[in-house]
């Protein structure tokens, strides 16, 4: 990989990862502060990491760093806005804003999926990787991811499906 | 896509089987029917998907912008390191250039070999020559002859 190869990578990752590190932090300006962190790390030992695979080795480490920061976040005893993750949201929450666009609906029940599973369904619907790259990000098996995927993907859709029931 | 398809593409979706080739083929033809305005006639799974997919679209283009700053130089690092290199050499030459010593001699280093064979060659031939009965005392005392 040549310089001008590297700098392409190292800018096309950004995004990928700004967009990961707000999934996992549920926060935009805490992801940008995360990305830039890490591209500062990066950058300055960018000369080791020429060789290597560029995407992945961003998305592993934004993602402890990631996991680092909801760590210390919870140990200062800071509320943590990934709870509201866990938080199932309602039905009746829903009826409560008829006038919001379905795919802003969507945006929240996906939102509201456990960190897992919502990270997965980043990985895959957003970024577009494939199983066993995710199941290297993530530390865990092909079958592991596929099953949580499989999960997201229907809890999702059962959150719509109530939403479209309730005439919205 | 014909009608057969979609429905099974759908549950392979939803189980987490479905290629990345075949979600984008999902997608493009959900896409479609959206904008020929039939999504209606498509099932609440079909729609359900079609929202997450044009969802993941949308989030794609989500940018940052980022600033990268290259590291301040730090002098003092330099100069430390330059004294530490520096040490480390005249360490090593010293080392290397200390006289090797290859006996003592009243106390005295000998240090030149030339001298060193010279002593041991006097100390075996005056063992030799018996110039010098080195064993006398102990033989006096063992009263052996």
């Amino acid at each position: 990989m040549n310089s001008e190869d590297f700098n392409r990578e190292f800018i096309a990752a950004k995004d990928s990862a700004y967009r990961y590190a707000i999934t996992l932090l549920h926060d935009r300006h805490a992801a940008e502060d995360a990305v830039q962190d890490l591209y500062e790390k990066l950058w300055r030992r960018r000369i080791l990491i020429r060789a290597t695979g560029f995407r992945p080795l961003v998305m592993t480490s934004m993602r402890n760093m990631c996991l680092d920061r909801l760590r210390s976040q919870r140990r200062g005893g800071m509320r943590l806005d990934i709870a509201a993750a866990d938080k199932r949201t309602s039905v009746a929450e829903y009826d409560a804003v008829e006038n919001v666009e379905l795919h802003t609906l969507v945006r929240r029940l996906v939102e509201a999926l456990p960190q897992r599973e919502r990270e997965v369904m980043h990985l895959r619907d957003m970024e577009g990787m494939d199983i066993e790259q995710i199941a290297g990000i993530t530390g865990s098996t092909e079958q592991s991811v596929r099953m949580a995927l499989s999960r997201a993907r229907c809890r999702v859709r059962e959150g719509l499906l109530n939403i479209m029931n309730h005439g919205l | 896509m014909d009608s057969e398809l979609l429905p099974r593409l759908l549950g392979r979706y939803y189980r987490g089987e479905t290629t990345l080739a075949e979600e984008e083929a999902l997608r493009s033809h959900l896409a479609q029917r959206a904008e020929a305005g039939t999504a209606d006639t498509l099932t609440p799974e079909g729609r359900a998907a079609a929202e997450m997919l044009r969802l993941a679209e949308t989030e794609r283009k989500t940018k940052v912008v980022i600033r990268l700053h290259e590291a301040p130089a730090r002098p003092w690092r330099i100069a430390v390191a330059t004294a530490l290199s520096a040490a480390a050499i005249v360490a090593v030459a010293v080392t290397l250039n200390r006289p090797t010593v290859y006996g003592y001699v009243n106390g005295r280093p000998v240090t030149s070999l030339a001298e060193a064979r010279t002593c041991t060659e006097d100390l075996f031939s005056d063992m030799h020559a018996g110039k010098a009965d080195r064993t006398a005392p102990l033989r006096e005392i063992l009263d052996i002859e």
